[in-house]
């Protein structure tokens, strides 16, 4: 309770403290939509030469990729943590400053970077799922509006889990940047139907590096004008579990790696 | 309040290999080299001492307070501080303890002192009317009042570090540890810092660990020393033992109305074979000998008899004097 | 009186030598972090396997939809080559300059007897020629094996020399480019969105991630006039020789005259920005 009220008053500070910079807040919420258009931009461009991406539609294509972003834009609150982490908590020793605070050390790094750029896309995210439901036909409920935001939320926590074991063997390797860049390169398959791509692949992104909970599976729970979706029932389903599963070992990751850290820099 | 049994802590290290080969068979094979920072350390410090933790660069002075502080994991060996494991019960030890790395801020950066200070205040729940007193306490020591409202990346030196310490101590906890405090500040900071640690610890028994440099906060503040080299526990206990166990010459130094002559001079060499006596210049005299071979009151006496003297100063060996011969491994010979 | 040459390297401070060094070092810089090194074997991998699934989709729904890539096999080659070409361009640039900016160190940078630009050219040269043996070349003997049949062998010397040629431009374009994203640094400090922005336009652009026949036919033409074709677009289809004669020669100059304009650029935008970091003081 006392860590919740404590993560609560760091997120007004900081909030407060990015709203002050107005000019670069702008400008990253820019670049944000920037990245994001780029992704629908090629979107776009495939659907101008094909109706079916697989044997997936325009609209259902569509509701993936704004399901993607959506839970995208969640995890965007905390990801700079991840790209910080090895250089400045790690080689520049800042992380004793986090180990001599009784606040647990995770929370207050996270609250540290909090960014809050990528909320636009989160608007963007929701319109472009409101767009493609609304041409598929799909009736919403209060049920289903629930069960996507259980979705987003979940494919987030997995997000976190995975970036925060990688990031985490920062403890281990010297390396300035680490693996974290290629792998977040990775999540381009995650905004796609899993289908179209080779059988390994769609193996790698169930386990290992889950990336196809981020909305494709998710998704399919919503894309019942799909005769495809049903195949999938069962890993919609797990969406929640993947994501609480995906955190908890990206958490004991973490507090093995504490114990590796050599506090350098000084 | 702090007991260490046996601390170890072993870091793995790889030996690049030089030039464009070597760094093209460091892809595929390491060489790993075991350095041991900290080597089967152990030592007792009761509550409301102040002990001094010194050695040179290197010696593992930081690692062992980082272990301390539960920064780092020990490799084997134990610590427990108020009873509790530094690493293992991170969370409720924290409260308990203080901690300033001169080195580094523990500060946010950001953020106007007062604003990392009332951080501070709810991070370790202090009640509003204990927090009112201790900031009011600590500006009549300290001064902090003046920056309150600037932000930290701001501050001198000097401030910042008033400002660490006050941090370090509004939780008012049990043990405080402090690396280096007084390292790059001028002598007026310096001074300050030494007495406000002399005042807190006389106040509120806080128990603290001081790594340093400056022999001279040592001198001012500790009556312990612990003293490491390599890794591995080469002294302790109290300063004036070391002294006394190194021994180390004391000068007396004479100034005469008149010159002494030759044949008064090797008078005093025969009454006192145990000391040397110089006369650079005609009209002084200095006489140096090993502490425990003579006491200086009865030189002073011989001397007050013999000669006219206008003005006498004396030196102790001097802390620094001390110490590198800790290092040039003088108290194994001294010891044994 | 100072030699015409002499005078410029002193101006300048461009001395092969220390170029030479500041190359070597970045080259030992790389070989030491494996970790990464593995790791982005894998992941150019993968890149160059989900544009192919992607486009092959594309392909099995409209067989014409990316002419001149007709099959898989062309499909495979293109992506192969594409990105095997950007790995070894590819630098970091555009962060480490932020990140100098940011920390104050490029001031120090200033006193050092050599120039600024010319440094990371020679740091960006080190890296991109351990790039093509530790990494374009790995990553291509990686996607041979494992698409075997479908990547194809260039389509002859003469289209390998010319894309090869294709591709040392591109290496200038690329660092230009970088140098003067990094450059922005100067002016506002925080900037890793708009880099993470333009990494992922610049991949957009220069056709790796689809190649420019799937874009809108009114589209197509500016992007093969774009300097960001020599990044991805010409040198593939330079390889593949799907782009010969005059075509080749003219996509060839056109490269050439942007890498001319835009290292020209990079020289005036920093002798802006010394002027702003010196007034600034860092």
């Amino acid at each position: 309770m006392h860590q919740a009220a404590l993560a609560l008053h760091f997120f007004t500070q900081t909030l407060k403290a990015r709203m002050a910079y107005r000019y670069d807040f702008l400008m990253q919420c820019f670049s944000a939509l920037a990245a994001n258009a780029t992704g629908l931009i090629v979107v776009s461009v495939i659907f101008q030469k094909t109706e079916t991406l697989g044997d997936w539609k325009k609209a259902e294509v569509i509701f993936i990729y704004g399901l993607a972003m959506l839970s995208q834009a969640l995890f965007g609150l905390v990801s700079t943590t991840f790209w910080q982490f090895p250089n400045r908590y790690v080689m520049n020793g800042e992380m004793d400053r986090l180990l001599i605070r009784p606040v647990n050390p995770l929370l207050q790094l996270m609250m540290e970077n909090l960014e809050f750029e990528e909320l636009p896309s989160l608007i963007l995210g929701l319109l472009l799922i409101g767009f493609s439901a609304s041409s598929l036909g799909l009736a919403w409920s209060p049920a289903k509006v629930l069960i996507l935001s259980l979705d987003a939320v979940s494919a987030a926590l997995m997000l976190v889990g995975v970036f925060l074991a990688l990031t985490t063997l920062s403890f281990w390797f010297e390396d300035r940047v680490a693996i974290t860049p290629p792998v977040f390169n990775l999540l381009a398959f995650g905004r796609y139907p899993l289908t179209i791509f080779h059988r390994s692949v769609q193996m790698l992104l169930s386990t290992v590096i889950p990336f196809g909970f981020l909305a494709f599976y998710p998704a399919t729970f919503f894309l019942t004008s799909n005769s495809r979706s049903a195949e999938f029932s069962l890993f919609a389903w797990m969406t929640p579990l993947v994501g609480v599963g995906s955190f908890a070992v990206g958490c004991a990751v973490w507090s093995i790696g504490v114990r590796a850290y050599r506090s350098t820099g000084s | 309040m702090i007991k260490v049994a046996a601390l170890t802590k072993v870091f793995k290290t790889f030996d690049r290999r030089e030039g464009l080969a070597g760094a093209v068979r460091d892809l595929f094979s390491r060489r790993y080299r075991e350095m041991r920072a900290v080597d089967g350390i152990s030592f007792h410090i009761p509550k409301g001492e102040i002990a001094g933790y010194i050695g040179a660069n290197g010696a593992g002075k930081s690692t062992t307070i980082k272990m301390l502080t539960g920064i780092l994991h020990p490799t084997s060996g134990s610590i427990a501080v108020a009873g509790l494991d530094p690493f293992r019960e991170r969370q409720r030890y924290l409260p308990n303890i203080g901690v300033v790395f001169g080195q580094r801020t523990q500060l946010w950066w950001d953020l106007a002192v007062q604003e990392s200070f009332s951080l501070l205040q709810r991070i370790y729940r202090i009640p509003e009317q204990d927090f009112r007193r201790r900031l009011q306490r600590f500006d009549e020591v300290l001064g902090i009042g003046a920056f309150l409202r600037t932000p930290v990346r701001k501050l001198s030196l000097g401030q910042k570090m008033r400002c660490e310490l006050t941090a370090a101590l509004l939780h008012a906890p049990r043990v405080l540890y402090l690396d280096e405090p007084t390292i790059g500040l001028d002598i007026e900071a310096k001074v300050a810092i030494r007495e406000f640690l002399k005042t807190i610890n006389r106040e509120q028994e806080v128990t603290v660990i001081l790594t340093t440099h400056d022999l001279k906060d040592i001198e001012e503040l500790c009556r312990r020393v612990i003293i490491i080299d390599r890794g591995q526990l080469v002294y302790d206990g109290a300063l004036l033992e070391l002294r006394r166990r190194l021994g180390g010459e004391l000068e007396l130094k004479f100034h005469l109305k008149d010159a002494p002559r030759p044949e008064e001079l090797e008078a005093l060499r025969r009454t006192f074979p145990a000391a040397r006596f110089a006369n650079a210049e005609s009209h002084t005299l200095t006489a140096s000998f090993p502490q425990e071979a003579l006491a200086k009151g009865e030189v002073i006496r011989a001397m007050l008899e013999r000669f006219e003297v206008r003005d006498l100063s004396f030196e102790e060996p001097s802390i620094e004097e001390v110490v590198r011969q800790v290092y040039r491994g003088g108290l194994v010979a001294a010891g044994s | 009186m100072l030699r015409r040459r002499d005078a410029v390297i002193a101006a300048l401070g461009l001395s092969p030598r220390v170029g030479l060094a500041f190359a070597r070092n970045s080259f030992l810089r790389l070989l030491s972090y494996r970790v990464r090194y593995v790791v982005g074997v894998a992941n150019y991998f993968l890149y160059v396997s989900v544009h192919y699934y992607l486009m092959r989709a594309v392909l099995e729904a409209n067989p014409r939809a990316v002419e001149p890539l007709l099959s898989p096999a062309d499909l495979v080659t293109y992506f192969s080559v594409g990105w095997a070409a950007r790995a070894a361009y590819h630098n970091e640039i555009d962060g480490r300059l932020a990140e100098q900016v940011a920390s104050g160190e490029l001031a120090m940078e200033l006193i050092r007897p050599a120039a600024y630009p010319w440094i990371k050219y020679s740091e960006a040269a080190g890296e991109s020629l351990f790039r093509v043996f530790f990494m374009s070349l790995p990553i291509f003997a990686v996607l041979a094996a494992v698409y075997h049949p479908l990547l194809r062998p260039p389509a002859g010397a003469g289209h390998l020399g010319l894309s090869l040629v294709s591709l040392v431009l591109a290496f200038h374009i690329y660092f230009a480019v970088n140098l003067l994203t990094g450059l922005i640094a100067v002016a506002t400090l925080k900037i890793q969105g708009f880099l993470w922005a333009k990494f992922l336009l610049v991949q957009l652009l220069s056709g790796v991630m689809l190649p420019f026949a799937i874009f809108p036919a009114w589209a197509q033409p500016w992007l093969a006039r774009s300097p960001f074709a020599a990044l991805g677009h010409t040198p593939v289809l330079l390889y593949q020789g799907k782009l010969t004669g005059m075509a080749a020669f003219e996509a060839l100059a056109l490269e050439a005259g942007w890498t001319a304009l835009l290292l020209a650029l990079c020289a005036w935008a920093w002798s802006r920005a010394r002027r702003h970091i010196i007034i600034q003081g860092g």
